[in-house]
């Protein structure tokens, strides 16, 4: 496939960031139309204002926040990591998050405030995030590091499938289920407060690590000759990636599929380049998941569907037919 | 003047001991080519010389300025480094990927200029690897690899080249092609140093030999004075011929002598 020039290739994304979120915006329970989601956001105290600022924004501004935190660190992780099938989810960072989301529940941390389950989502991407870290700062290999990912996801995984089996109440299960498979339903702009600087940090960050993935292309030893400092790279992309896949589990639990998909179909159009695929990435992620809310809340489901349910049912077989295509490509 | 040089330098790696007592000054406008039989050390000496491996002991010195001591960045502007096999792990075109050459001569949002452009075309055009700019890297040959890669290293329009094994496994043109492009460097000024395996080639081609047995550099100088037969004998184990063909100086490795 011919390289797009950067140009036309963020016109595109930046379009479809745009159709789709105001689709998302007007559609709904209550249809909206164009004038009323202007007017909406510009203020007011009608049905329609209240509807967009208090149920549709926050909602919106979520979705798109949760998709561009983790498609970035799925851009990021793939170009440190050199392997187009590593995402956050590789890391352990995903489900260690949603481990303390978890942990908190389950030991009642929930009830002294709400907002401390995101707090502990954050604590267990920042503690996986960690571990990664040292790893990385002993000039681990890389498959050391993907193998140390490996291992801790399976550990949170297995601690979370523990407390799940140990849960005290009824409602604990319906809970577990919204942090381990995701949701946007009743957000409110306190958790686009939380999730915001966290996201923007490390979507910042990630792209300073731009140029040195670039040069990883190459290898390691050769980018080292290039002057990239390895494990200072190695720390940014960790340290992003937690903040983008904290902040992302912290507002709508784990949500999977989009930090594999979205560089995967951007690739091509950003001419392989690593480095120049972090921010296209963001821009897509972020319609593909407000596209894949919007789903959720129009489906002519009995109850709400999970959005980490619709990510995965769209991009498993999708991500299937892709590898096929690449495989009969490849020489 | 020597650009780079090497004081009694040991290198362990796993508790072995890997390069002991090395010696070796390279000016500007050799060609250095380092020989030696498979585990004498030479990718060794070749990385430490790129500054890749921190040495246990001795010390490698940039204009007489201790490797650790100079900035990455500098460093990277000075010593461009041909690694062995050359792995490329996105299918890039090639016009990008010797871009990423001049990556040491840009900060970090910079994007690149007009002189970068042209050092660019530069490096293709001197390893006569222009035809394959639009090309993707996955769809290239071994040898039309080696020189994408050969362009990306030149690239860097460093005053230090090493390149580790550049000529290895590839067919004899490109092999002469790739030493061509090695010795056009020394004559406009670098310092070029190529591990080699090819004696005949290095007898050739090298203004200058190292000779590396066992972790030391048994022999340095002119290779004809280098490849002689006792040399040939004690390092790789093998009696040589040593004879010119057509004018070209040919070592030919007969038999194998039996090891005492």
């Amino acid at each position: 496939m011919q390289p797009a020039s950067p140009l036309r290739l963020y016109g595109v994304l930046i379009a479809l960031l745009c159709v789709s979120a105001l689709v998302s915006l007007g559609a709904g329970p209550v249809a909206l139309s164009f004038g009323e989601i202007v007017r909406g956001l510009g203020g007011g105290s009608d049905a329609a204002a209240i509807i967009m600022q208090e149920i549709r924004l926050p909602r919106l501004l979520l979705a798109a926040l949760v998709g561009a935190g983790l498609a970035a660190s799925g851009a990021a992780l793939q170009g440190l990591i050199r392997n187009p099938l590593a995402d956050p989810g590789v890391t352990g960072i995903s489900s260690s998050a949603a481990l303390g989301a978890v942990v908190a529940i389950y030991f009642g941390i929930s009830a002294v405030s709400p907002a401390l389950v995101p707090v502990m989502a954050f604590a267990g991407a920042f503690a996986a995030a960690m571990v990664l870290v040292l790893i990385a700062a002993r000039e681990a290999s890389t498959l050391t590091l993907i193998l140390a990912g490996v291992a801790i996801s399976s550990l949170a995984v297995a601690l979370t499938s523990l407390a799940l089996g140990l849960a005290p109440n009824p409602f604990a299960l319906a809970e577990f289920v919204n942090w381990l498979l995701g949701s946007l339903k009743n957000r409110s702009m306190e958790d686009v407060g939380l999730a915001l600087p966290a996201i923007l940090c490390g979507i910042a960050l990630l792209l300073f690590s731009a140029r040195g993935l670039d040069a990883l292309t190459l290898g390691e030893e050769t980018a080292a000759t290039l002057g990239v400092r390895l494990v200072r790279l190695r720390v940014l992309v960790v340290t992003g990636t937690a903040l983008c896949v904290g902040g992302a589990v912290a507002a709508a639990g784990g949500v999977g599929f989009v930090g594999l998909i979205v560089p995967h179909l951007i690739r091509p159009f950003a001419g392989h380049v690593p480095g120049r695929l972090i921010l296209p990435s963001a821009i897509g992620g972020a319609a593909l998941v407000i596209a894949a809310d919007l789903l959720v809340r129009l489906a002519p489901t009995g109850t709400e569907l999970m959005l980490g349910v619709v990510t995965a049912l769209i991009g498993a077989p999708f991500f299937f037919w892709l590898l096929f295509a690449t495989r009969r490509l490849s020489p | 003047m020597s650009v780079l040089s090497l004081h009694r330098l040991g290198v362990d790696l796993g508790g072995q001991c890997v390069l002991d007592q090395v010696d070796l000054e390279i000016s500007g406008g050799t060609f250095l080519g380092i020989a030696g039989p498979n585990g004498a050390g030479k990718t060794t000496l070749a990385r430490a010389m790129a500054g890749l491996i921190a040495p246990q002991r001795g010390a490698v010195m940039l204009d007489g300025v201790l490797m650790p001591a100079i900035k990455p960045a500098l460093r990277a502007r000075r010593i461009a480094y041909l690694a062995q096999g050359g792995q490329v792990h996105w299918p890039l075109t090639v016009a990008r990927l010797v871009a990423l050459g001049r990556m040491p001569h840009l900060s970090p949002f910079q994007r690149l200029s007009p002189t970068d452009e042209a050092a660019i075309a530069r490096a293709l055009h001197r390893a006569d690897a222009a035809h394959l700019a639009d090309r993707v890297m996955s769809s290239l040959s071994g040898g039309e690899r080696a020189l994408a890669l050969m362009a990306r290293a030149l690239a860097v329009e460093a005053d230090i080249l090493i390149a580790d094994e550049p000529a290895a496994s590839l067919d004899p043109a490109h092999q002469l092609q790739v030493l061509d492009v090695l010795a056009e460097e020394a004559a406009r000024g670098a310092a070029v140093i190529a591990v080699m395996h090819d004696l005949s080639l290095a007898r050739r081609f090298c203004h200058r030999l190292a000779l590396v047995h066992r972790g030391r550099v048994l022999a340095d100088g002119p290779p004809g004075d280098v490849l002689t037969k006792q040399n040939l004998e004690s390092v790789f184990g093998v009696e040589a011929s040593l004879g010119v063909s057509n004018g070209v100086p040919v070592v030919t490795p007969l038999r194998r002598l039996k090891r005492h």
